[in-house]
């Protein structure tokens, strides 16, 4: 008897777990929508700003083509797209960082778009040229620009009033300046408990690297991707400065950990933070924080300013389906051209004309990331950047933990980086 | 008398360490808890405070009303999933358990031996194979990836074998004077009579599965069909450093399973222990 | 090796009721049902267990991309990993190698005492000992995400409250999850939190299958309260030891989920552990060759190490009193 009911009770299990499996696939029918799927990573609160501007694309395009939105963390992306490729599963539509993007060329996990740019008007010249350049690899085409997101300074209004400034610092000096003005102990223990500056010891500390090297006219990685090219003179002086930042000039505190500097800032305890464009809405939920934005003060000789791009790619089918290809484009082209919306989520129009409407103008922060877009640095688009300039993380995190000095940490990272290189092919 | 006086004093002595300890054990259990009922900026701010000084609940309804990461149908997957291996596992397991223990058939002991040196092999050695045969059955992103690679274990037929073989043979020598078959014996009498070996297999199967990490995480890709612990993984960035909304989902998560432990704490315990002593 | 299989192997030709045995009932039938029996798990286990192992074997002799059909390359990757100090499989493994092996040496012991401590504790004649022992037992029934998840904010060096509490007591902030030797320390805290309610319960079944008469007669002899705890309890509870310490081992060196969300492997990568690299290497570069290699490495290692624990054991308690 017993053993009956039991088997019910799975029977019942069976019965809802295809039901569970049935309603992730929903079919279109023949009603001749053409259904697409599409894969990002935009997990944050910026999936948020994507989904309505797929909303209103399937609002406008109802009967025709209908998107399904589909957020899977980046890291977790990365690694699962290369399967379901594979297994023919492949999504319809996919965003994907610019240095992925000739990276998932070369293992053949995307699909050319030449030919099918026409049928859209996606023209180079409504583009950054160094970001429209990106998508291309080996003369065919695979990535289109979505995006461009900087890092920048943000700094707390009301520490630098009470320090006496009333403009964000723009070079070294004055960056200096503030940062050791607005370090101090406010309540008198002995103890420093109000920061200039926060250093990070993991991420984002790889794009003020990166940022600083080209300052200082150094490059990261040889044009072709298989050389380091980091493990320089330049390399050495950069990651020496951000050190001191934190040893020589103690305007930052020891040790921060992964998003430290992000807590800090909010807490009101730090004065100046160096992040992305992307942070922007999360630092305003913070209430009672009162925050600016400004391009990434001049540490080095010239101005360069880290900067990725998402990129909107058509993975490879196993059976490609002319129909399904076309909607895909009108969806890419759709999408960049209404990036207002995206802009909003923290980010830089990549279209030329959306980012110099007066729309973008008047996003006080957004704009001002967008005054670096002159100089700009990207990764080089090449299959094995990544594995070489991955070590840096590691090599950048040792010396700002007091525990490496920049040449050794650069020649190990470089080293590594170049056998990693060497290990994808 | 001494040997009393000493017994009072070990008493005393043990109880405050247990206190102590207890408390130790606790405190991160409510202060989750109390982190969870503040508004997100008071959630950082110190000095902290064990009482929040607004109380809200926003962060519950944050966490449940996000459309990104939805937490009650990672619950549901999670609770199915783990059902209905537990279940598979309870039907494969005793089947086999009852054979290798109360029936003869050639090849038995070899068989046997094998299934139990297996026990020994470490599971990371399939991972990277069972993905690749998962994902050519077409089972990459289904509930079925985690619900039937695991019915190859043996441990259920290891725990299951040892009580069958505790049951008195009278019982089956009645049955079969009745007439009865071997299925109907094993359904009709030695099933119900295994009850609490089957409840504590079902137990350990069951929590395993729901608290499995690694293997969810690779098997799966979209959002509707994370199991909880891989969901909580995705909130993590999601709701990157924002440790009030965390904490409330830490707090959805524990609370079903804390809840489920308070009524059948009986049984967890009388589990853990069997599946220790007998080995 | 395993008592487990011992203790089973003594009953394999034990007693046995003849069920479909050819000389009760000679049908085919009635030799069929045995097989029927265990077929649905054989089925299963093969799949899903026999066929895994032979398919990892050979798909660590091959270099694969998952895309692109594999490469056989023989031994190289084990090559490689054992005897190639310039390749990237080496430095990879070691380091992974080195640092799970680290974190099982500071772990495995901790994990081993302060469930034996609780579970005495919890075994006196006190107030409440159900209680604690619910208490100290409920953090295991909790996932590891969850886990994490409290101790990353525990833990947190700005906003988290053991730094709020060492400042507040003149303590300096300490970086519990970003450099050494705090990292690994919060790794072990955390583990210990989650993990010691098995141990305990197991230790706890232990001590009370000890003969009350032990204890009497120990004391009426003089023996001090350490001098019983080595000579009683001890010796009392080697098969639980034993068992205790062999999984503890073996989970520790599967260590993944605290890792993976708290430290990410840092710093550095001073906290990727083996099955942090194993998916780094199989499911994120794919290179499917040198995971799989790398996988059979450890659970080779892993086998060793439970069989040369068993051996040591197994041998103190032949010799041990008693």
């Amino acid at each position: 008897m017993w053993s009956k009911k039991w088997l019910h009770a799975g029977l019942a299990l069976l019965l809802s777990i295809s039901l569970l499996t049935a309603c992730g696939g929903e079919t279109s029918g023949d009603s001749g929508t053409v259904t697409l799927t599409f894969w990002n990573g935009f997990t944050g609160p910026d999936g948020k700003n994507m989904k309505e501007i797929v909303d209103q694309f399937n609002k406008e395009h109802k009967g025709k083509i209908h998107v399904k939105m589909e957020a899977i963390p980046w890291d977790n992306f990365y690694d699962k797209i290369r399967t379901v490729v594979a297994s023919g599963k492949a999504p319809d539509v996919a965003a994907m960082h610019l240095d992925q993007v000739p990276r998932m060329a070369n293992k053949g996990v995307l699909t050319p778009l030449d030919g099918h740019l026409e049928k859209v008007d996606l023209k180079k010249e409504d583009f950054l040229p160094e970001v429209w350049e990106a998508g291309v690899y080996e003369d065919k085409r695979y990535g289109i620009p979505l995006d461009v997101h900087p890092i920048g300074l943000y700094y707390n209004v009301e520490l630098l009033k009470e320090a006496g400034f009333d403009k964000p610092p723009t070079n070294l000096k004055e960056f200096l300046e503030v940062a050791k003005a607005t370090t101090k102990d406010t309540d008198g223990d002995g103890k420093i408990d109000q920061w200039g500056f926060g250093m990070p010891t993991l991420w984002p500390a790889q794009m003020i690297f990166f940022s600083n090297l080209h300052q200082f006219g150094g490059e990261a990685v040889s044009s072709d991707g298989t050389k380091a090219l980091y493990n320089s003179e330049e390399g050495e002086k950069t990651l020496q400065l951000m050190k001191d930042m934190i040893f020589k000039y103690k305007v930052s505190p020891k040790n921060i950990q992964q998003d430290g500097e992000n807590t800090l800032f909010r807490q009101g305890k730090m004065a100046m933070h160096i992040n992305g464009i992307w942070m922007i809405n999360g630092l305003k939920e913070q209430k009672g924080l009162k925050f600016a934005a400004a391009p990434l003060p001049q540490f080095g000789d010239q101005k360069a300013t880290w900067a990725s791009s998402h990129n909107l790619v058509l993975p490879k089918q196993r059976d490609e389906d002319p129909k399904k290809t076309e909607a895909a484009m009108t969806f890419v082209d759709y999408v960049t051209e209404n990036s207002l919306a995206w802009a909003k989520a923290g980010q830089i129009p990549a279209r030329n004309s959306v980012r110099e409407s007066d729309e973008f103008k008047a996003l006080k922060e957004q704009s001002q990331f967008a005054k670096q877009v002159d100089y700009l640095k990207f990764h080089n688009p090449t299959p094995t950047f990544v594995d070489v300039w991955s070590p840096t993380e590691q090599a950048i995190n040792k010396v700002l933990l007091g525990q490496k000095e920049p040449e050794e940490a650069l020649n190990q990272a470089a080293k590594k980086g170049e056998k990693m290189a060497e290990a994808q092919k | 008398m001494a040997l009393k006086s000493e017994e009072r004093r070990t008493q005393r002595f043990t109880f405050v360490f247990l206190v102590i300890a207890a408390v130790v054990w606790l405190a991160p259990m409510v202060w989750v808890l109390s982190t969870s009922l503040k508004p997100e900026s008071q959630a950082i701010s110190w000095p902290l405070r064990w009482i929040p000084e607004t109380l809200t609940f926003e962060n519950y309804f944050i966490i449940l009303g996000s459309a990104s990461t939805p937490v009650i149908r990672w619950f549901g997957n999670s609770l199915l999933i783990a059902s209905l291996h537990t279940f598979f596992i309870l039907i494969v397991d005793s089947m086999a358990a009852y054979a290798y223990a109360r029936m003869r058939f050639k090849g038995r002991d070899v068989l046997f031996w094998i299934l139990m040196t297996t026990m020994m092999i470490p599971p990371v050695i399939t991972y990277i194979p069972l993905y690749s045969i998962v994902d050519k059955l077409g089972w990459v992103d289904t509930p079925w990836a985690m619900i039937i690679p695991g019915l190859g274990g043996v441990f259920g037929i290891f725990l299951l074998r040892q009580f069958f073989l505790g049951i008195p043979y009278e019982l089956e020598e009645a049955a079969r004077i009745d007439g009865a078959g071997a299925f109907q014996i094993f359904f009709r009498i030695i099933l119900p009579l295994a009850k609490p070996a089957l409840v504590t297999v079902a137990l350990f199967t069951f929590m395993s599965n729901w608290n499995d990490f690694f293997w969810p995480l690779i098997v799966t890709n979209s959002v509707e069909m994370r199991t909880l612990p891989v969901g909580l993984s995705i909130l993590q960035g999601s709701f990157n450093i924002q440790y009030a909304k965390l904490m409330a989902a830490t707090v959805l998560s524990a609370l079903p399973v804390l809840v489920l432990f308070l009524f059948a704490q009986r049984f967890f315990v009388k589990g853990a222990t069997m599946t220790g002593i007998k080995g | 090796m395993d008592p487990r299989i011992e203790k089973h192997s003594t009953s394999f030709t034990g007693t046995n009721v003849p069920i479909g045995d050819g000389k009760t009932k000679g049908s085919a039938i009635q030799n069929a049902t045995p097989y029927l029996f265990i077929a649905p798990h054989l089925v299963f286990f093969i799949i899903f267990l026999i066929v895994p192992i032979g398919y990892g074997i050979y798909i660590s002799l091959h270099e694969w991309d998952y895309l692109t059909p594999p490469e056989f390359v023989g031994l190289q990757h084990y090559r490689n990993i054992f005897l190639n100090p310039t390749s990237i499989d080496y430095v990879e493994f070691w380091n992974a190698f080195w640092n799970t092996v680290q974190f099982v040496v500071f772990a495995v012991p901790v994990l081993i005492v302060v469930p034996l401590v609780l579970a005495v504790a919890v075994d006196t004649k006190t107030w409440g000992t159900h209680f604690f022992r619910a208490v100290f037992y409920a953090p295991s029934l909790l996932s590891v995400a969850t886990v994490s998840l409290i101790w990353l904010w525990i833990l947190d060096t700005n906003a988290g409250i053991v730094n709020f509490y060492l400042n507040k007591f003149g303590g300096e902030t300490v970086p519990w999850l970003s450099k050494m030797p705090w990292a690994w320390i919060a790794l072990v805290v955390m583990t210990v939190w989650w993990t010691i309610g098995r141990n305990m319960i197991i230790f706890l079944a232990g001590l009370q299958d000890i003969p009350e008469e032990l204890h009497e007669a120990a004391k009426i002899d003089g023996a001090g309260r350490l001098s019983r705890f080595f000579h009683i309890i001890l010796p009392g509870i080697r098969g639980p030891m034993l068992f205790c310490v062999v999984m503890t081992t073996i989970e520790s060196f599967n260590l993944f989920g605290q890792p993976y969300m708290t430290t990410q492997g840092g710093p550095g990568e001073e906290t990727e552990v083996l099955m942090m690299l194993i998916r780094q290497v199989g499911f994120a570069d794919f290179r499917m060759g040198s995971a799989a290699a790398m996988a059979l490495i450890m659970g080779f290692s892993l086998l060793l190490i439970s069989m040369v624990q068993f051996a040591v054991m197994n041998r103190g308690q032949i010799r041990g009193p008693r």
